[in-house]
């Protein structure tokens, strides 16, 4: 099973990268986007049977993962890879 | 005062603290591997700048789970000296032993030059041969120095004289108030980006950084 | 996977002649050295081995010109890096090697790879890396995308060195329409060491191991040496895949572990080599026929990234951070314990053998069994067709340029604006280059400059390449490159030791590619044996071309020079109010190849005049002795944009000025690019020494004052600029280029 863990900076936390992104996707010509948000995720197999997947992510991106003082994360259960 | 220079998997700049320390400053110090288990002896540990486990995840993140840091936690919160630089500020961000955390910088980019700082600060064990507000040039080398704390951490910081260096001209990486080095609320831990192990030595062409291992070894001096 | 082809297939369709291997290379192989068809294996190994970026086998003959010994040298070429005597059972080694190709491609990676493979070889060596430099030739900055190539190329320069805490303490960067499709990456690495740890790349004693450390292989940069030695065009857009991926932090382990070992564990140990170009086959092999030993390798055991990956991918892989070790019977588990401690494989893959064959197993089968001599010694030198290209002759019959120059302020301005002049600190401060606490002098001055810790010695390093000079004659041009690298090291108060390069060149099967090769590397030969600097180590880079179009010819030399006493190390900017000037060298009408051509032409052209060496030589030896007695306050040497240019330069970053009278010079004089001049300046008290020294090679100008002015009078006109406005434009141009837009 496998769980897609993304960790962005929190609303309030300036990113510049984000910023420089956002002003060359202007100067491709699509002044319609009106922000970016860069952020990293990570594809987390856990074994068949694990038990308890949920509190184990939780727990991986709270002492790993993230830095609570500037980022925040969210994740998702992907589907079992064929 | 016997000081331990920590080296983790891809430290870099443990050779220069522990030359500052050892051949300008004739201190006893020592290299301990981040395997160790125990720092029993040791008065006061240095964390050295580089790229501790390739910086990969978040600059200092993993160096936190290293077998030494469990010694380092328990000698800060004994009240011995601990002092970082560079990327041991980071890492003393990550394990906890300073408030905030360091971003990258906002150019996106590694920079590598000397950049004048205020001493905010001189009260500290570290700063006590600089005077008041003086105004010195330390160089910096880093990718991720952008100092950031919610606004709240940032008010405890200035109100407890907690920062202790500042930017004092141009803010070379973002980092809020220009924060350069702060300590913790006791005062006997202290991160900073800049690297006074590396003006030391007049052949080098600096010695603004001097005056800040020999205000922790006289403390040590004293304390002893 | 799918069934590799039979010998007889191999044989009909002629497979390995998109390997780069020829039909008459092939029928050599099999009908003379192995009186046999190669299998699929086989076949590649040779391929691989006997490319031109393994072999040499076009270059070696022109090779053969350069001096490689003197009294000083303890290793020449051949070995990873070349090593000299620096006194006191120390020795410094160093070596350049290009990255064109792969960065041309993926700029980041390429340059990143570049620098780690460079470290390897020196610490390969039993020398710890001391310092690094760069020389990086690109297209003008007047495009985005090869904007972001240059971003790209110095961040992984930068990241991969910063990671390494190696300082990156010097080079250049130099831009040229002609190097647009095909950029130019050549890292130097220096490194220090105790003779006594000197190693080398060899394998012998039978039943010793061969040990395979460091990251897994994986299918990256497959044929990366033959890659190298093809030229670009944009159909073979496919090979533009083989381009590897970095760990510096990897390597910062190898490193330590490897030297780890070295230094404490020499007994252990028969030798060691990078897995570098063309990956395990070249170390293996290059280290066997060194040690005229066997060796049989079981490719099962090889540490691997990847599934199923046939033995033709493990050998000729070229994952990055990865050694070869050859290790004294009984001791690899010794060996094994060293690199568990930093978390790195350890395996032994194979045995030294009685014999001389080269024996592979793979899956249970023996997929290679040929004499090792076959794949490094037999290949066929290839004797190269060349020719004086067309545009030399006529150059010469032509009258030389003579330029006008109306506003000599207005031009040095305009040249401090030039990229290849104006300021790089918007891409050397991207590089650490003071970690390990030893920095003398860092990027910006004439040469970088290392103290020798726990000594009073000082290592000065530059690199230099001026291809605009060895496209107008090749021969002179390769003269320049060294005595731009000499008056450099003279600059800072070092003696010249030896050189390392990398010959930058386009496609060699092109006649007049080839003697531009040739007759450039007579010119260098010669140079070298003048000023004593033979050549201990480097590389070739052929095929320089994209869409049939070549880079200037651009020979770079990587030299290193001794300080006696790091106390006497001269800086390059001006001291104190009141120094007397010197120009030291004779100014000539050199205006071919300058950058006052480039500015006022758009382009270059003319014949070059040429440089007397043996005069360069003496007056430089004199002006050292000087500088060691003290009687030199700053030293800066005169390149690009010539004397006004490095009048400049001298004052950047201080509060002084200069108060000079040039009447023997005209305006265009002020920015001749005659080699072999420095602009010194003289505390007043040791002048009646430094002139007595000196003679006629140094002539007294005018003085050091404390205006922050730049002021000179010429031949019919005078120069007055206030130096701070002058730094503004040479320290804004590259920022502001970046910045554009367009």
């Amino acid at each position: 099973m496998q769980v897609r863990i993304f960790v962005t900076y929190k609303q309030s936390v300036f990113d510049p990268q984000g910023e420089t992104i956002k002003d060359a996707i202007h100067t491709l010509g699509h002044q319609e986007v009106e922000a970016v948000k860069v952020g990293k995720f990570f594809d987390v197999t856990f074994a068949p049977g694990t038990k308890d997947v949920e509190a184990a992510v939780k727990e991986i991106a709270d002492q790993l993962l993230v830095n609570f003082n500037m980022e925040t994360y969210t994740y998702q259960v992907m589907e079992d890879a064929e | 005062m016997k000081i331990a220079v920590i080296v983790f998997p891809g430290s870099n700049c443990d050779l220069d603290i522990y030359e500052a320390l050892h051949t300008v400053c004739q201190a006893d110090v020592e290299y301990v591997p981040h395997k160790a288990t125990s720092l029993a002896g040791f008065d006061a540990v240095m964390i050295p700048g580089g790229f501790s486990y390739g910086d990969y995840l978040r600059a200092g993140a993993i160096a936190r789970f290293a077998p030494v840091m469990k010694e380092v936690i328990r000698l800060a919160k004994e009240g011995k000296p601990v002092f970082g630089t560079c990327n041991g500020f980071q890492i003393l961000t990550e394990a906890g032993l300073l408030p905030g955390a360091l971003k990258r910088n906002d150019s996106q980019q590694f920079v590598c030059k000397t950049v004048p700082l205020e001493v905010v600060n001189n009260q500290t064990i570290f700063t006590k041969q600089y005077e008041a507000h003086e105004r010195i040039n330390l160089p910096i080398a880093h990718a991720d120095g952008s100092y950031y704390a919610d606004q709240a951490t940032l008010d405890a910081l200035e109100a407890n004289h907690q920062v202790v260096f500042r930017y004092a001209e141009e803010n070379p990486n973002g980092s809020l108030n220009n924060i350069a080095g702060i300590t913790n609320q006791a005062g006997n831990v202290l991160g900073m980006m800049p690297h006074p192990e590396r003006a030391v030595e007049a052949i080098l062409g600096n010695t603004d950084g001097l005056r800040l291992f020999k205000s922790l070894l006289t403390y040590g001096t004293v304390k002893a | 996977m799918k069934a590799a082809m039979t010998p007889e297939e191999i044989k009909a369709q002629k497979p390995y002649l998109d390997w780069s291997l020829s039909e008459r290379e092939y029928n050599y192989i099999s009908e003379k050295l192995l009186g046999r068809l190669p299998n699929y294996t086989e076949t590649g190994l040779y391929s691989a081995m006997w490319s031109e970026h393994c072999s040499y086998k076009k270059s070696k003959p022109v090779l053969r010109l350069f001096p490689n010994k003197n009294a000083r040298v303890l290793q020449g070429p051949g070995e990873g890096a070349g090593v000299v005597d620096i006194d006191d059972g120390q020795a410094v080694v160093f070596k350049a090697e290009s990255h064109n190709h792969p960065s041309t491609v993926e700029p980041y990676q390429g340059a990143a790879t570049g620098v780690g493979g460079i470290l390897r070889d020196i610490f390969s060596m039993g020398a710890r890396p001391i310092a690094s430099l760069d020389s990086l030739h690109f297209g003008e900055l007047d495009n985005p995308t090869m904007r972001m190539k240059v971003q790209n190329t110095v961040k992984g320069i930068g990241d991969y060195g910063n990671c390494m805490g190696i300082p990156t303490v010097a080079g250049e960067t130099t831009f040229d329409p002609c190097y647009s499709g095909n950029l130019l990456v050549n890292a130097m690495s220096v490194g220090l060491m105790n003779q006594k740890d000197l190693q080398k790349g060899t394998a012998n004693g039978i039943g010793n191991a061969v040990m395979y450390v460091g990251a897994k292989t994986g299918r990256d940069g497959i044929h990366g040496a033959t890659f190298a030695s093809a030229d670009f065009s944009d159909e073979n857009a496919t090979q533009r895949s083989a381009v590897q991926v970095g760990d510096p932090f990897m390597e910062k382990l190898l490193m330590e572990a490897c030297l780890e070992l070295i230094e404490k564990h020499p007994d252990w140990l028969v030798g060691i080599q990078d897995m570098g170009a063309a990956g395990i086959v070249s170390s293996s092999a290059e280290m066997a026929s060194e040690g005229q030993a066997g060796m049989d390798l079981d490719l099962d055991l090889v540490p691997q990234r990847e599934p199923n990956m046939s033995a033709y991918e493990i050998m000729l892989s070229e994952s990055q951070e990865r050694m070869l070790l050859c290790v004294v019977k009984g001791h690899e588990a010794d060996v094994k314990k060293i690199f568990d401690f930093y978390d790195l494989e350890a395996v032994t893959i194979g045995r030294i053998t009685a014999g001389h064959n080269y024996v592979l197993h793979h899956d249970g089968q023996v997929v290679c069994d040929i004499p090792v001599s076959t794949l490094t010694d037999d290949v066929l030198e290839e004797a190269s067709e060349e020719r004086e290209p067309a545009r030399l002759q006529a150059a010469k019959a032509q009258p030389a340029w003579q330029p006008t120059i109306l506003n000599a302020e207005a031009t040095l301005r305009q040249l401090l604006a030039q990229s290849t002049i104006a300021d790089k600190s918007a891409f050397y401060q991207q590089y650490d280059s003071q970690v390990r606490t030893s920095t003398v002098f860092g990027p910006g001055s004439d040469a970088g400059v290392i103290r020798v810790r726990g000594t009073k010695k000082g290592l000065a390093m530059t690199t230099d390449g001026n291809g605009r000079f060895v496209y107008l004659d090749p021969e002179i041009g390769g003269k320049l490159a060294l005595t731009e690298a000499v008056t450099n090291i003279i600059a800072t108060g070092a003696q010249p030791l030896a050189i390392t390069d990398c010959l930058n060149y386009g496609d060699p099967n092109d006649p007049e590619i080839f003697w531009e090769l040739h007759h450039s590397v007579m010119g260098m030969a010669e140079a070298c044996r003048v000023y004593d600097t033979p050549v201990i180590s480097g590389n070739v880079s052929l095929y320089n071309e994209n869409n049939g179009q070549a880079i200037h010819p651009t020979p770079m030399v990587g030299m290193v020079g001794l300080i006696k006493d790091i106390n006497h190390v001269i800086p390059s900017f001006a001291q104190n109010a009141g120094d007397q000037v010197y120009l030291v060298g004779q100014t000539g009408n050199d205006f071919a190849g300058s950058e006052l051509q480039k500015l006022m032409l758009g382009d270059i052209s003319g014949a070059l005049n040429d440089i007397d060496l043996t005069q360069v030589q003496a007056y430089s030896q004199r002006l050292l002795r000087e500088m060691q007695a003290g009687h030199v306050a700053s030293a800066h040497d005169l390149a690009e944009g010539g004397l006004a240019v490095g009048l400049a330069e001298t004052l950047f970053n201080t509060d002084l000025g200069m108060n000079l009278d040039l009447t023997h010079l005209t305006a265009a004089q002020l920015f001749a690019e005659t080699g072999g001049r420095f602009i010194v300046t003289v505390p007043a008290e040791a002048t009646p020494d430094f002139e007595a020294a000196m003679g006629s090679d140094a002539q007294k100008v005018g003085e050091v004052t404390a205006s922050h002015w730049l002021q000179a009078r010429y031949q019919g006109g005078e120069l007055n600029a206030a130096v701070a406005e002058l730094q503004t434009v040479w320290k804004e141009a590259i920022p502001c280029q970046l910045k554009s837009k367009a």
